[in-house]
């Protein structure tokens, strides 16, 4: 998603929001968040590990915008120039965030040009025995 | 402490959640007006209805 953002600067925001860990379980340095000090720690953490060009946001303690976007773990919403959502997926695939990414910009200029008066397009990812394909799946499609 | 969905929200080990995936689904849909925020940032404060003009990318996650 790092290289999306880089491929698509200038034409695009991104935002990361940070939320609650997924997996405290299985990282001893980043335990379940008990304060928002702690939470904002970790968010610098990945900023400093990854080096993102995203613009990072850190959600409060309790999810309260997590929660409004549907409180799953690794999800992913496009809005539109206007405002208005254009794509969202649960689980988060590069390839497919930037064929969306790609439909939107296409969309927008379409409409500014007057082609269209409005454009909708839905489209649904293909769930493998019964699962979401796995972020090294996703990276080999 | 907060709960999502009958569950603790910060829980301390991953467990796949009943109703989670239904709950996600059953929001906002493509063409509907994205709900606004303002989240504090590393960089600022950030709110979303802010960056009208540009396509806006927006992921949720953490470290782990």
């Amino acid at each position: 998603m790092d290289q999306l953002a880089r491929d698509f600067a200038g034409q695009a925001a991104f935002i990361f929001i940070y939320i609650r860990e997924a997996h405290p379980d299985d990282f001893p340095d980043y335990a379940a968040h008990k304060s928002f000090e702690q939470k904002w720690k970790h968010a610098v953490d990945l900023r400093e590990r990854h080096k993102t060009p995203r613009t990072i946001v850190v959600d409060d303690l309790d999810g309260a915008v997590h929660r409004l976007y549907g409180g799953r773990l690794d999800t992913c919403w496009i809005v539109n120039d206007a405002g208005r959502v254009s794509y969202k997926t649960e689980w988060t695939s590069e390839p497919h965030v930037r064929k969306a990414l790609e439909d939107t910009l296409r969309a927008s200029e379409l409409m500014r040009q007057g082609g269209f008066k409005d454009f909708y397009q839905e489209s649904m990812t293909a769930i493998e025995g019964g699962r979401p394909p796995s972020k090294q799946e996703s990276a080999r499609s | 402490m907060s709960e999502f969905l009958g569950h603790v929200y910060n829980y301390d080990v991953f467990e796949s959640r009943q109703g989670e995936s239904e709950y996600f689904r059953s929001l906002t849909h493509a063409g509907d007006a994205a709900r606004d925020f303002t989240l504090p940032g590393l960089s600022g404060d950030v709110k979303l209805s802010s960056l009208r003009g540009a396509p806006v990318v927006i992921e949720f996650g953490s470290i782990t």
